[in-house]
């Protein structure tokens, strides 16, 4: 079934063509990428799936309770399921969002969800991403193109058309608005995920603005034309991060935010997805804790595995970490994409003694994991075959039901052995295919 | 469906007048090229002379090289070629995808050529390429105002650069006449500047050599269209 | 029980024109129990744009506004009648978030040795707050200029001097260390000519004012205007603006008995 599609360079030299590219900043200036595609793709079996979404889907509705009850009553932490030092002071948490409920009590609209297959076939959960998570529109485009270069792999009918990506985002972005106009929200050409938001625009019929084509006014949020009128926005689908937003709750040095957007909000006359404050819930930290969330709220053992974590912060945790350090991962609770990750194995003994007293004095700030030996994909490089880490990112939405999307984003490392798959470290991508049922 | 922003009329206006001079200019250029194969460094100044640019490459080789290939010289084909690009990236879901791979693929031809000795040849497919970008945009945009704008665009820049280039007097005035029948077709949005298309209307309607008023015509084409860019927001 | 007639007014002078001027404004006083405001009126100059209400997540009152065209002076003016109880109470619960550090004022190391110090001894939560209140009142000097807006309780104490803003912050930073939940208060008090800020601790069921740049409960004295959980929470007047130009602002103030 690992049939490649036509050649990489097919596919390279078409997403060229389609523009489909990330940018990044080196050196102070910005770049833009092609986004390396691999022909072999990755195939998860009708079964594997159904477990997947199943655990997906609990997941992140347990996300999603979570972040209700932290916004509102906070009884997790009254019921001492969680401690209080790992939410309120989270970079993440918002107190202008408190007791504010988004329209239908929806948090987390589209989460991507990292996984990891060990060796053993067990997947592990990654990381939850429940802000802006992008990623989706490299498989969306890269199907449709392996569509068109290599019918006959397609021929079967085996294979769960992801193409419904486009609709799964808008319906997501209907169950909420609150009347207008759907609109993405982009920073502008000069963000990594600019071809994402350009492309997701056009698929999903929404209007692509920057934040000067958006005003408030009576709580209201506009959309202005060049004929000086005014439509209403009725759900913001924003690739802008919180602390951005609204310049006047949040930095107000920011200039892609939105002038009393947070107001709107507030009042219930948009949506925004995803809902800001959500980062509390997607912290490095609150990670460890998702397995009980699940319990707590849903009463259902988790299905999904989380990656084996310890918190520095316990002090039965902290002892076992620098015991050990030598063997786990450490993360910054604070950072993303792939900065902040470092590995004991490869600390000389001088580093090891600094990380151990930096783990000690700053026990919040990092969490540890032990080193899951992930499979290798095989990956095709210079017309040979060579074995590479890859990650997968699931994409969860939370619309009237949720729905897992039957695709994802496959990322693989082009260095042998790292484990950093991440598109700004220079990481390719594979089609995720997802096999329907016998 | 379809209201426009701002920013984005800037971009489709500028699409269209990008897309158009690289057309005009490759074309203009073409007809050197042709000259150039018996002509050498008399054909290059004589054209430099025509399209009213300052020698400043010395050589018909470097002017060769660097008016069509250098994208440090703002002047040059591809830097026109690297802005419509820039306009039409920043309108993906106006435009749309398929309109935009025509841009991308001119682009990506166009740097092919560097280096060829026989560049019309070569560089058909960057023409067929700008062709097939006006069907896409024809047959795939679902907002017509967007569309028009664009189209308005084309427009002002075909005959705003038969002016500059030095295209004959016979026909630059059909483009002008082409424009103010498209332009007068649009009187109502609120971009177009009436005064200065009856300026237009009655300079075609007055004087039998329109060639004495260059500067006024140009000057007017340029200010039929008002798009206004937005700036940047300062605390 | 005090009866105050009160007036409150910010002018902020553009040195050049200003446009797409958007605006939050708290600086409408809100009935809690200890203080009761009667119909407060605001006048916002000039009289262009869009103004509206809104309310934060903290229970403040918002004044927003957008004024697109442009102009060079801005000013609002709040005035009313305020009864306020002989009493630093109001009733009312504290939302979690007030127990914790937020940048303004999580303590470094200064702070929490100096809190270590001054440990209080008493179990009661007012007594608690009573002792590091006066910690800090004895430990800062009065004195502007040494700190701004954006200076952390951590640096204002490390200098040692400060004004109520950095007093408050510091007693926030104190108070959270030890546990109590607490909140900035911004508003009017009635000796001084602009506004001041203060502390409310909360011990179950009710807030109460305490003043560490005057050791002191707060009074009938004391019209509050809004709170948050520090400075930049609460800010009276917020706002961003199209132009290149510097502002000036003036405050001031004034509270009569009546």
């Amino acid at each position: 079934m690992n049939t490649p599609v036509a050649d990489a360079r097919a596919i390279n030299e078409l997403l060229a063509r389609y523009g489909v590219k990330f940018g990044i900043y080196k050196n102070g200036s910005f770049k833009e990428q092609l986004f390396p595609f691999d022909a072999i793709p990755r195939v998860i079996t009708a079964e594997d799936f159904a477990d997947m979404e199943k655990g997906l889907v609990q997941r992140v509705d347990a996300l999603n309770m979570f972040l209700a009850d932290i916004y509102s009553e906070g009884k997790i932490i009254k019921d001492g399921i969680i401690p209080e030092d790992f939410v309120y002071i989270s970079k993440g948490y918002l107190a202008p969002c408190a007791g504010v409920m988004p329209p239908k009590g929806i948090y987390s609209h589209i989460s991507g969800i990292d996984l990891v297959q060990a060796k053993d076939g067990e997947w592990y959960i990654l990381e939850d991403n429940l802000r802006i998570p992008s990623g989706a529109s490299y498989p969306l485009i890269a199907r449709e193109l392996c569509r068109m270069t290599s019918p006959s792999v397609f021929e079967s009918g085996k294979i769960a058309d992801n193409r419904n990506y486009a609709s799964l985002l808008r319906s997501t972005m209907d169950n909420v608005n609150c009347g207008g106009i759907n609109v993405i929200l982009t920073p502008g050409r000069y963000n990594a995920a600019y071809f994402e938001h350009s492309y997701l625009a056009e698929k999903t019929g929404a209007v692509l603005v920057q934040n000067t084509d958006l005003f408030v006014e009576d709580n209201i949020l506009y959309m202005k034309d060049y004929l000086g009128g005014k439509t209403k926005v009725g759900a913001v689908y924003r690739r802008i991060s919180d602390e951005y937003l609204d310049p006047l709750t949040f930095l107000p040095e920011s200039l892609i935010g939105v002038p009393h957007i947070m107001d709107a909000y507030r009042a219930g006359n948009v949506a925004i997805l995803n809902a800001p404050g959500n980062g509390v819930a997607d912290d490095k930290g609150i990670y460890y804790f998702v397995p009980k969330m699940i319990k707590y709220y849903l009463d259902e053992e988790p299905i999904l595995k989380n990656a084996p974590t310890y918190l520095p912060f316990y002090e039965e945790d902290r002892k076992y970490v620098l015991d050990n350090l030598e063997k786990l991962v450490i993360k910054d609770v604070s950072e993303a994409g792939g900065y902040g990750v470092v590995f004991g194995r490869d600390m000389t003994k001088e580093q090891l003694s600094d990380w151990r007293t930096l783990i000690t004095e700053q026990s919040r700030r990092f969490i540890a994991q032990e080193v899951i030996d992930f499979i290798d994909l095989e990956v095709m490089e210079n017309g040979q075959s060579v074995m590479r880490k890859a990650d997968l990112r699931a994409f969860v939405l939370s619309g009237e039901k949720t729905r897992v999307w039957p695709s994802g984003l496959t990322r693989f490392s082009r260095i042998a052995d790292s484990f950093v798959v991440n598109s700004s470290q220079g990481g390719g991508f594979k089609d995720t295919w997802v096999l329907l049922p016998e | 469906m379809g209201a426009i922003t701002g920013i984005n009329i800037n971009n489709l206006f500028w699409l269209g007048r990008y897309v158009e001079r690289v057309f005009t200019t490759l074309n203009s250029f073409f007809k050197y090229a042709d000259r150039f194969i018996e002509g050498g460094d008399e054909a290059y100044e004589k054209y430099l002379a025509d399209i009213n640019v300052p020698d400043i490459y010395g050589s018909a080789d470097v002017f060769f090289k660097k008016y069509v290939f250098d994208l440090s010289d703002p002047n040059s084909i591809i830097s026109n070629l690297d802005r419509a690009l820039g306009n039409g990236i920043v309108l993906r879901e106006t435009i749309k995808t398929p309109s935009l791979s025509y841009l991308q693929m001119a682009m990506d031809r166009f740097k092919a050529c560097e280096g060829t000795d026989k560049i019309r040849f070569d560089m058909l497919p960057v023409r067929d390429a700008i062709y097939a970008f006006w069907g896409s945009i024809d047959s795939n945009m679902t907002d017509g105002d967007a569309l028009r704008i664009i189209h308005l665009g084309k427009a002002v820049e075909r005959a705003d650069m038969y002016i500059r280039l030095g295209y004959p007097e016979e026909e630059f005035s059909v483009q002008l006449e082409n424009l103010v029948k498209h332009v007068s077709r649009y009187s109502d949005m609120p971009i177009v500047n009436n005064d200065t298309l009856a300026a237009l209307r009655s300079a075609l309607q007055e004087h039998s050599c329109l060639g004495q008023f260059k500067a006024q015509i140009i000057d007017n084409i340029e200010n039929l269209i008002e798009v206004n860019i937005l700036e940047t927001v300062t605390v | 029980m005090k009866r105050l007639q009160f007036e409150f007014q910010t002018n902020l002078d553009f040195s050049c024109g200003m446009s797409e001027h958007c605006f939050t404004l708290r600086c409408i006083p809100v009935s809690d129990g200890r203080q009761t405001i009667a119909e407060p009126k605001c006048v916002i100059l000039p009289h262009s744009g869009k103004v509206w209400r809104s309310r934060d997540s903290f229970g403040n009152t918002l004044i927003c506004g957008r004024m697109n065209e442009e102009h060079s002076g801005f000013l609002f003016k709040v005035s009313g009648e305020a009864s306020i109880e002989n009493s630093c109470e109001a009733p009312g619960i504290a939302q979690p978030f007030y127990r914790a550090y937020t940048e303004l004022t999580a303590a470094g190391e200064k702070l929490l040795a100096f809190y270590e110090e001054n440990r209080p001894a008493a179990a009661d939560v007012r007594l608690r707050a009573e002792q590091l209140c006066e910690a800090v009142y004895n430990a800062m000097v009065y004195q502007r200029g040494e700190t701004g807006v954006k200076t952390t309780a951590e640096e204002a104490f490390s200098v040692g001097k400060g004004v109520c803003q950095d007093y408050a912050h510091i007693f926030l930073s104190l108070l959270r260390t030890d546990g109590i939940p607490c909140r900035y208060a911004s508003g009017l008090a009635f000796e001084c000519g602009e506004t001041h800020a203060w502390v409310e601790i909360n011990d179950g069921t009710r807030w109460i004012g305490i003043d560490p740049t005057h050791n002191r409960y707060i009074g009938g004295g004391y019209i509050k205007l809004c709170h948050g959980r520090d400075y930049s929470d609460c800010p009276i007047e917020r706002g961003i603006y199209r132009g290149n130009g510097d502002s000036v602002q003036t405050v001031s103030s004034k509270v009569t008995e009546v």
